[in-house]
């Protein structure tokens, strides 16, 4: 026995009473413990379970004088054990079932839910394993210790030295006792009721794996406070049909056919059966087929037990039953014997490779009569054609067929996947949710937790934060030296921006927080017009970590619409080829990436323009009325990469007119906005500086509105690009010291935006292509936007006066004519 | 109506045991082999498929090589040999295991059946003319008039003449089921105690045991009293205790002597009663083989060695039982004493493999 970190024996059932009292005492601990801790140890435990190494050769030394399998089928077992327990294995199974790692661990955000959940163990597990995967029960403990359960291993009679071996080298290897003081094995007769009582009576939940009796056992008085979790007794079968055969060789489809039969000789809830062959398949030959198959199988079958024979001794009597009308004898072997029945209906195996063929009219009627064994049925080998499938899957399903795999692979189930209907995982988690609204509080409180950057904020109001901007993203987010206002990089996207000038700022969002900052704008498409039965075109330019396209994209498909994901750097003529073809009629892009390609288009019609990176002016919106037909413009949300959706419109809305999305506090100094943004608690977005001045409005029903007004900095966009006016003035600095200059934004008709660029002196002397290059080096959005020949016809180099305020009579640096 | 070999046979002493005696019972099983050959197309397919007729059964070596039916098939089949017509009465077996046997009966097999039992029991002293009291731990035949065990107590009440039959397992129609009769029991065993007429106790050993445990029953009946059991512990298996510590029991709390207290075994796909001589042993008559089979090779194992029990028989025209393979485990002996024919004793039930996991088996879908 092993009781909680140390080999012991325990005789009665006060001391079990006493194990079960000191269960108790560790569920905390281990709840403490993050889920990756575990991870990362049982990582380490792989290693130590590698083919060939100690405890791999303990326990293929020992196994073979206790079970029944065969040495051979042993090791092959063993083979597995190492891949069970390793990282990416244990991971995928858990964000199978929990979408991520960290809510069993802490509260955290859910995609749909609009409070927190964390996953919670169950407490105290007891686990009562079948005998007949020895792997079994240590899957069954893995997966307490992935929930967090305190786990106590009932052995089976039959399989008691495998646990002991794993048991001893969880304990050597767990110098911090991770998991090793944190499950008991023990072992008592099935069917003690005093024990059994005894146990009931102080756990909190039962996975049982095995027999129907050994369930009705667990399930009898069990108190109503625990909760069983039965697995078993279950059946599985394979179909294959006549298309099936026809284009599959009958050798190889065998060899399929045995593996999910030999390994581990059917006494596995996923080891088949019965093979139900579509009327039409040469029964002969199939069955010839696979004992050649059974004869050259590698391993060899285990050795039985009387008993077990003359179960096998009822099957042959069967058979000569069933050759008795069919005129097919069956088929036996050293170690296997497969029978041929007519009977249609589904009949358990004696096992131990031993197979029962039998015919199906079609799925109609193989379906029917497999829905009376609806509550017994779990895997399908299925050898079907692809014109079968769809039928085939949904009809088998609603016999009651749990899960589906191609022939041969039945015993062999991808991680992660659900098992006898249900995903096991969850069962074994209390899921908790917190619905405490993520308010500016809550989200102040969490972030000063979890987030360097605000350790010294505990406590404090919103007042009291700093305020922050694009600089102190550059100091203290991803790819910083401190990285600072990061929380963690699991699973999370990190998106650039503003590499204009100098370095690129980098913003990180959790995966679910893309996810939900993409399902707000999505709400926001489809409040603004976006409708189902649209073809929509992504001319966001995708790639370079930037994050238009892929937020499009990913919103867009919460959007009951058809995509293309086309992307703004697509060359023309691709461009012009998909609209043929697709003939989108709602277009996402940059307006002045729009224009261009409206001019270089021909024959395209889009009925709706969403616009994002840039204002819509009226030329461009007269351009694209003209060119492409558009009739309505709708902004794509009012947002930016550093904050995420700050803001949306509603359709008739006015120009600049928008409304905040709920999770966005925000805060004006100076009438410029400043955000808090409770949506991201990866990297705190708290009191930043949005660079744009705004207005407060009336609040309605869509909440509190606001008129965007302008810049307030010296923000240059153009042609899809941000850069700022200092950019173009260390530019021409190159060329002259404290050259004076004037920046003019238009837009013209047939042309689209210019920028014109006025300097204070002669510079004939000055290469144009020269100038130009050196604002390529510096504002690198305009030489992967804009090409040599685009930027020459829209930008104007002069030495004219500079405008002047009429008024005042002072001029401006920065003029926007547009 | 003429005389055939099986009517010869069961002229004969069952316990028997001769050159004559063996060709008797090869005669009869060749001329019943027959007509199951003829009447029974799996039974014909079977002895097709082993190349094997029954003209071929010439010595008592040859009976070995003939072809068995499992006794699962009687349970998921219904087979018969003769015109359904003939049938006079069909009987099930009990159903331990989920499924039941029907075996069916025409009037000549019936009559042969209750000859034989007849006379297996007068040769072992069982029966008699005097009067007795019955309690029998059966349904009462006039309800469950087609259950083997019913048919069985009221055949061996028959061996006697009766003072008064109670039947224990009685039909409660609030449950629509049938229900033992505890506390009629009870009664009926002090009435029968304090009579003049000895009694005779027939039926499940187990149903008796927990009765006189859980009344702590002590009485003691009248001299010449029996106490005949029969189909085992069913159920109630893990209350089991040895035939001689059952006999003690049975002495000291109802003063049977042990020589009256008789077990017989017997299956309803089979007919013939192996029933316990004076001594406690079952005795094998002429009216049967038994052979102990390995099961992985079907081999014969020798005498002293534990293995499937299978059982031959002649009597039985309108069922093809006659060579049957069993799911019971036993052991062959040779007589050791006056009894003339082997001893069978039975150790189990066989094919109850312990469940090793969550793979179904049939037991359990067929609950």
């Amino acid at each position: 026995m092993y009781l909680f970190g140390e080999f012991k024996n325990i005789s009665n059932e006060e001391e079990i009473k006493d194990l079960l009292d000191i269960a108790d005492s560790k569920k905390n601990n281990l709840a403490n413990t993050p889920i990756r801790k575990i991870l990362f140890f049982l990582d380490e435990l792989s290693k130590e379970w590698q083919v060939g190494g100690y405890w791999y050769n303990l326990a293929l030394n020992q196994l073979p004088n206790e079970l029944s399998f065969s040495k051979e089928m042993i090791k092959n077992t063993l083979d597995l054990v190492s891949d069970l327990l390793c990282y990416d294995e244990l991971e995928k199974r858990l964000l199978s079932e929990f979408g991520t790692l960290e809510s069993l661990d802490e509260f955290s955000i859910h995609t749909h839910f609009e409070g927190k959940i964390q996953n919670f163990s169950l407490g105290k597990l007891l686990h009562v394993s079948a005998g007949n995967v020895f792997l079994g029960c240590i899957d069954s403990l893995l997966m307490g210790f992935l929930t967090k359960n305190i786990n106590i291993l009932k052995l089976s009679s039959k399989n008691q030295t495998f646990p002991k071996i794993f048991a001893e080298s969880i304990l050597k290897l767990d110098k911090e006792k991770i998991i090793s003081d944190k499950f008991a094995i023990l072992y008592w007769k099935g069917g003690d009721e005093n024990v059994e009582k005894l146990v009931k009576n102080n756990i909190d939940a039962i996975i049982a794996w095995g027999g129907e009796s050994m369930l009705e056992s667990y399930k009898k008085d069990l108190p109503i406070n625990v909760k069983l979790l039965d697995y078993g007794p279950k059946i599985s079968i394979q179909v294959i049909t006549k298309e099936f055969l026809n284009f599959n060789s009958i050798k190889t489809v065998s060899e399929n056919i045995v593996n999910d039969i030999a390994l581990w000789d059917q006494a596995a809830c996923a080891s088949s059966q019965n093979l139900f062959i579509e009327d039409g398949v040469d029964v002969t030959l199939l069955m010839n087929s696979i004992a050649d198959s059974f004869n050259n199988y590698k391993l060899s079958r285990a050795k039985l037990d009387q008993d077990e024979y003359v179960d096998i001794l009822k099957e042959k009597a069967r058979a000569d039953y069933s050759y008795c009308s069919t005129g097919i004898d069956y088929i036996q072997g050293d170690d296997f014997m497969i029978h041929f029945d007519p009977s249609e209906i589904l009949r358990p195996s004696p096992l131990n490779r031993t197979l029962i063929i039998k015919p199906f009219k079609n799925i109609l009627t193989l379906s029917k009569n497999l829905e009376n064994f609806k509550f017994y049925l779990q895997t399908c080998g299925i050898g079907i054609s692809r014109n079968q499938r769809n039928e085939y899957l949904r009809l088998l399903a609603l016999a009651g067929i749990k899960r589906f795999t191609p022939i041969g692979k039945m015993l062999s189930g991808m991680s992660g996947a659900p098992h006898d209907g249900k995903f096991g995982l969850r069962d074994l988690v209390n899921t908790v949710s917190y619905e405490q609204p993520n308010d500016l509080d809550e989200f102040l409180a969490n972030i000063c937790d979890k987030v360097a950057f605000f350790d010294n904020f505990k406590g404090k109001k919103i007042q009291d934060f700093p305020l922050t901007d694009g600089e102190t993203i550059l100091l203290n987010g991803p790819g910083s030296q401190s990285e600072s206002l990061l929380s963690n990089k699991d699973y999370s996207f990190i998106f650039a921006s503003g590499g204009t000038s100098g370095s690129p700022k980098y913003s990180m969002y959790k995966a679910v927080e893309f996810e939900k900052t993409c399902k707000l704008l999505a709400k926001s498409y489809i409040l603004n017009g976006l409708e189902q039965s649209d073809v929509v075109a992504n001319l966001f330019v995708s790639g370079n970590m930037w994050s238009s396209f892929s937020a499009v994209q990913l919103a867009l498909q919460y959007c009951p619409i058809t995509q293309l994901p086309i992307g703004g750097k697509t060359s023309i003529e691709d461009i012009q080829s998909y609209f043929n073809t697709f003939k989108p009629n709602v277009v996402f892009g940059l307006p002045g990436m729009l224009v261009d390609l409206a001019l270089k288009t021909q024959g395209i019609s889009v009925s709706k323009v969403f616009y994002a990176g840039e204002a819509m002016n009226d030329s461009n919106k007269k351009l694209l009325e003209k060119y492409w037909g558009v009739n309505k413009f709708i902004s794509a949300g009012y947002a930016s990469v550093d904050v995420g959706p700050i803001g949306f419109q509603v359709p008739n809305g006015k120009i600049g007119e928008h409304y905040f999305f709920d999770h966005i506090y925000p805060e004006i100094i100076n009438n410029e906005l400043f955000v808090t943004s409770t949506l991201r608690e990866s990297m705190p977005i708290v009191r930043y500086k949005t660079g744009d001045q705004v207005r407060l409005l009336e609040k309605d029903i869509n909440g509190q509105k606001f008129m965007l007004l302008a810049r307030s900095d010296k923000q240059i966009q153009i042609w899809s690009c941000r850069f700022y006016l200092n950019d173009i003035g260390d530019v021409l600095n190159t060329i002259k010291e404290n050259l004076d200059y004037q920046v003019i934004l238009k837009s013209k008709l047939q042309v689209g935006d210019i920028m014109q660029i006025f300097v204070d002196c002669d510079l004939n002397n000055i290469d144009d292509r020269k100038l130009l290059n050196a604002i390529y080096k510096k504002c690198k959005d305009i030489e992967q936007t804009i090409s040599f020949e685009q930027f020459c016809i829209k930008t104007s180099i002069s030495n004219n006066s500079f405008v002047k305020n009429e008024r005042t009579g002072k001029s401006s640096k920065l003029i926007d004519l547009r | 109506m003429n005389t055939t070999c099986i009517d010869l046979l069961l002229e004969s002493n069952p316990f028997e045991f001769s050159q004559d005696s063996s060709q008797l019972f090869l005669a009869s099983l060749r001329e019943t082999a027959l007509k199951h050959y003829n009447g029974n197309v799996f039974f014909k397919s079977l002895w097709d498929k082993n190349m094997i007729h029954p003209d071929q059964i010439k010595d008592e070596a040859d009976i070995k090589k003939i072809p068995m039916i499992m006794v699962n098939i009687f349970k998921e089949f219904e087979l018969v040999s003769c015109d359904k017509a003939d049938i006079v009465l069909t009987l099930g077996s009990s159903g331990t295991g989920g499924q039941r046997s029907l075996m069916h009966l025409d009037q000549g097999s019936l009559d042969r059946v209750k000859k034989l039992a007849y006379k297996i029991h007068e040769e072992l002293g069982i029966t008699s003319s005097k009067k007795y009291n019955y309690l029998c731990f059966t349904y009462d035949p006039k309800i469950a008039n087609d259950l083997g065990t019913a048919f069985t107590d009221e055949l061996l009440t028959s061996f006697t003449d009766i003072n008064e039959v109670y039947y224990a397992i009685q039909f409660d129609e609030r449950k629509n089921d049938f229900q033992l009769n505890e506390a009629g029991v009870v009664d009926k065993l002090i009435e029968f105690s304090k009579s003049d007429i000895p009694t005779r106790i027939l039926g499940f050993p187990a149903f008796l045991y927990k009765i006189i445990i859980d009344y702590d029953l002590k009485l003691t009946f009248p001299k010449d009293s029996w106490l005949q059991t029969g189909g085992g512990w069913k159920n109630h298996a893990n209350e089991e205790i040895s035939k001689s510590k059952f006999r003690d029991f049975i002495f000291e709390r109802l003063a049977i002597p042990k020589e009256n207290n008789r077990d017989l075994f017997g299956m309803v796909e089979h007919g013939i009663p192996y029933i316990d001589c004076s001594q406690g042993k079952l005795r094998v008559p002429n009216y049967a083989r038994v052979f102990i089979r390995d099961p992985k090779t079907l081999e014969i194992l020798p005498y002293g060695e534990i293995g499937l029990i299978q059982f031959i028989c002649t009597y039985n025209s309108s069922y093809p039982s006659m060579s049957l393979l069993t799911t019971d485990w036993g052991i062959l002996k040779k007589s050791d004493d006056l009894i003339a024919g082997d001893i069978l004793e039975i150790v189990g039930r066989a094919g109850t493999s312990k469940h090793k996991g969550c793979a179904i088996k049939a037991a359990e879908m067929l609950r």
